[in-house]
């Protein structure tokens, strides 16, 4: 493979509404934190450049848009995605019972692939006392599911960065094990391409 | 509180009207009855598809199911019922020309991770095999044809990936991919498939059970013009960003019987072996005059008032020549489009050409029923509020001012807004009793072979099929390989449409018989043509230029979307929702590009992908301006009227 051309990655965060996905997305992309809740405005999908094993990566990690308010994902949210992260607020039990909704709503909605579809699991808002999931139950849970669990603080910027690399190392990996990858080679649409006159 | 614009049904033109609105700060609340986007404009898998088919085929009768609306209504107000069941789609019918019954039992393989794989080699014919390299086809220019302007490595990567028969390893079988990983170089021809000289592989219809999910099917099928209104909004708002593309890599035409390839960019006439010396330079000469033909009225003036088809005969063509300008170039009517009509259209063809690729047409990865739902999303991410599942019973009238004020939800909900986009198909009877509705007849088939077999399997193709009789219309095909991601492996989709005269199949069956073998023998003389496994035939309405004032007692604040067109672009669809959009909200612009790049790309290489010339400082902050903080959330600025 050229060293020199990045390998392009599609991650999505999905989980209730309010855990903080797209707080984590900022703080690891733009290393921010914005104290007030918004939902996502503006910001859907934030890319970030890394290497992993000396391949140059590009993530490009979708936001949900705040379409998980009302279940109503765009399924071109979910198709072609490379792997998955699941968010929800340690400080909200209600979130955390919901994440078998949402993982078993990406599976539906995903094309499946012969490989297994990367996820972790990211139990946000650890810097809050008011903690209602304990470390314990979460690890269960992702221990039952073999996902990865990370404790975050998008806040702090606790494991946040780590979280993402190792979804985007098990991404990597899946990527490189895909006979269909090189086929759907596509063009992406850009407004700076100066298309020549027509070569009639 | 109040809602600048209520939408209703998640079709094209209301998707990219939904966008405008949340782009240009108004508040937005868009519903769809269904749990699925896009309404007509739609892409299901096998067994949605399936679902759909058993929806529109089963007569039922639902009585009105919203009727506790009425105690909703007060006394200086007035309703407009709204359709519970809609009746855009008749003489569904579909056929399996494989053994139905050894699919009895048989699951869709899901995503779900620790299940057995269901795709098993020895069923499959393919091995996973262990992890391999992703062979580099990107960045590979090909000699012989005109690479569209490259920037960046995308544009190359699109050269290089779609041209036909040249990328590399295009056409190897799975099983044989091993070796192939390796970028091969620049060649005007591909190296041979392995696969030419295979039997098709032979595919059950359990195999596209099975496999379902790996087939994305249109309602509707269109492709996108590389130089149109759709692409220019796509990438002026941005919206490309939810979206990939591949090129269409074949234009085809049906003559005497046969498929053959039309060669339209000066690369493919120069390397035609279907053409003599003699034709190529007759054919380069007349899309070289009709590139720029308004510069020359002395050429045509003559036959302004004939058929193009008429003019094309005193233009010093082959009959051949002039069956690919007329049917698969220009894709007008022999008998009705006149001279200039077909000169327009072969200007745009030729126009289109080399911007992205071989062909003037592209389409999305995964489907038409992507574009919708990528306004949509666009729509969200500026505050749009979106619901599926969630009906809308009627429009609350307000008596005293004739406008309409609020919606009445099948919750027995009223939301109030200022304007309302309503699609035509959830209109009532009574409202639409003045229409004449045309429609549009579709054919859906899964097949194992292409229509035209070349070097590369990987073929997105796009043929006009000219009237079999005279009175009936010409039939648009399009053939879909398996990278586009809307069909499995080792079969293609083949989408077919027409302006219905009759029934679906009565229109596209005698069409589907000259070009596919239909039998589930296979017999000698039919081995040639690809066998149809699977076919689905139906109607669709078809309301698009309906004017406005057709529809009874639809009140000025209240707009009407249409359903899909059958033309081949996405013209009708981008045009109803900019005119809309600027009766809304005059001053407005439609769909401008985001203020502040989306995404930051932490790499010096890269080049800055998005806007031109506006403030682009990767530290910027979120915007201010444009939020609320309210505790409804997805609130954007609600502009005063």
């Amino acid at each position: 493979m050229d060293a020199s051309k990045k390998v392009d990655l599609k991650i999505i965060i999905i989980g209730a509404l309010g855990v903080g996905k797209t707080s984590l997305l900022h703080q690891y992309v733009h290393k921010t934190f914005y104290e007030d809740y918004r939902t996502t405005l503006g910001a859907s999908i934030l890319t970030k450049v890394l290497a992993v094993d000396s391949t140059p990566l590009k993530l490009q990690i979708w936001d949900t848009g705040g379409q998980e308010r009302f279940r109503s994902m765009v399924s071109t949210f979910y198709k072609g995605s490379d792997g998955c992260m699941l968010a929800f607020d340690v400080t909200d039990r209600e979130s955390f019972e919901a994440l078998d909704n949402w993982r078993d709503d990406f599976l539906e909605k995903v094309i499946p692939r012969e490989q297994d579809f990367p996820m972790v699991v990211l139990g946000n808002k650890i810097d809050l006392s008011d903690r209602q999931v304990p470390k314990e139950t979460a690890s269960a849970w992702c221990k039952e599911k073999d996902i990865p669990y990370f404790e975050v603080s998008a806040k702090n910027n606790i494991n946040v960065a780590e979280a993402f690399e190792t979804l985007a190392k098990q991404a990597l990996s899946t990527y490189k094990g895909i006979f269909e990858s090189y086929l759907t080679d596509s063009i992406k649409l850009t407004p700076n391409d100066k298309p020549k006159q027509s070569c009639c | 509180s109040t809602l600048a614009t209520a939408c209703v049904i998640s079709g094209l033109p209301e998707s990219i009207i939904a966008a405008a609105c949340a782009r240009s700060g108004q508040r937005v609340l868009h519903v769809d009855s269904r749990n699925y986007y896009g309404g007509n404009w739609a892409s299901f898998s096998f067994s949605g598809l399936l679902s759909w088919i058993k929806e529109n085929q089963q007569k039922t009768d639902l009585s009105d199911e919203c009727e506790d609306w009425r105690k909703l209504i007060l006394e200086d107000e007035e309703a407009i019922p709204l359709s519970s069941k809609d009746k855009t789609i008749q003489h569904v019918e579909d056929f399996c020309f494989g053994d139905q019954d050894s699919a009895e039992g048989v699951e869709e393989a899901g995503a779900l991770p620790k299940l057995p794989v269901f795709g098993a080699p020895a069923a499959q014919g393919e091995s996973p095999g262990p992890e391999k390299e992703s062979p580099a086809a990107e960045g590979i220019p090909l000699a012989s044809q005109e690479s569209p302007q490259a920037l960046g490595s995308d544009a190359a990567r699109a050269a290089a990936g779609d041209g036909a028969g040249a990328a590399p390893g295009s056409g190897a079988a799975p099983s044989t991919a091993a070796g192939d990983s390796a970028p091969q170089p620049a060649k005007t021809e591909a190296a041979p498939s392995e696969n030419a000289a295979q039997e098709p592989k032979k595919i059950t219809y359990s195999q596209i059970v099975r496999e379902g999910r790996r087939f994305n099917i249109d309602l509707v099928s269109k492709l996108l013009y590389s130089r149109g209104l759709l692409i220019d909004l796509l990438i002026k708002s941005n919206v490309s960003r939810y979206a990939e593309f591949k090129n269409a890599t074949r234009v085809l035409a049906f003559r005497e019987g046969r498929v053959e390839q039309v060669p339209c960019s000066r690369a493919d006439v120069f390397n035609s072996r279907q053409l003599t010396m003699v034709e190529k330079r007759m054919l380069m000469k007349f899309l070289t005059f009709c590139l720029d033909y308004e510069q020359h009225p002395e050429e045509y003036q003559a036959y302004e008032s004939s058929t193009f088809a008429q003019f094309l005969q005193t233009r010093k063509l082959t009959p051949s020549l002039q069956h690919f300008i007329l049917h698969s170039i220009a894709m007008v009517s022999e008998t009705e489009s006149s001279t200039l009509q077909g000169l327009q259209a072969t200007k745009k063809f030729l126009q289109c050409l080399g911007r992205y690729g071989n062909t003037p047409f592209l389409f999305p990865l995964y489907g038409q029923g992507e574009i919708p739902q990528c306004f949509c999303r666009l729509c969200a991410v500026f505050g749009g509020i979106y619901c599926l599942r969630h009906a809308v019973c009627c429009l609350v009238l307000d008596r005293a001012s004739g406008r309409c004020k609020a919606i009445v939800d099948h919750f027995g909900q009223r939301i109030s807004a200022n304007y309302f986009i309503v699609e035509d198909s959830y209109l009532s009877e009574s409202t639409c009793t003045n229409v004449c509705y045309r429609q549009i007849s579709r054919a859906v088939l899964i097949t194992d072979q292409s229509v035209l077999n070349t070097d590369s399997e990987q073929q997105v193709s796009v043929l006009t099929v000219p009237p079999l009789e005279p009175g009936t219309a010409a039939v648009r095909v399009i053939e879909l390989c398996s990278s586009t991601m809307t069909c499995m492996k080792d079969t293609y989709l083949v989408h077919l449409t027409c302006p219905s005269a009759k029934t679906a199949r009565e229109d596209l069956e005698p069409v589907v018989q000259k070009l596919f073998n239909l039998n589930t023998e296979t017999e000698n003389e039919e081995l040639e043509k690809p066998r149809v496994l699977w076919a689905v035939y139906f109607n669709m309405r078809d309301s698009s230029g309906v004017e406005k004032s057709s529809y009874s007692g639809l009140p000025t604040n209240v707009y009407v979307c249409s359903g899909p067109d059958s033309a081949l672009g996405n013209d009708c669809a981008v045009k109803q929702a900019e005119t809309i959009f600027r009766e809304m909200f005059p001053a407005e612009e439609f769909c401008p590009p985001p203020p502040n790049p989306e995404d930051i790309i932490y790499d010096e290489d890269e080049i800055e992908p998005e806007e031109s010339g506006l403030n682009n400082s990767p530290e910027t902050k979120p915007e201010t301006s444009a939020e609320e903080n309210s505790s409804e959330g997805g609130a954007a600025v609600t502009k005063e009227e």
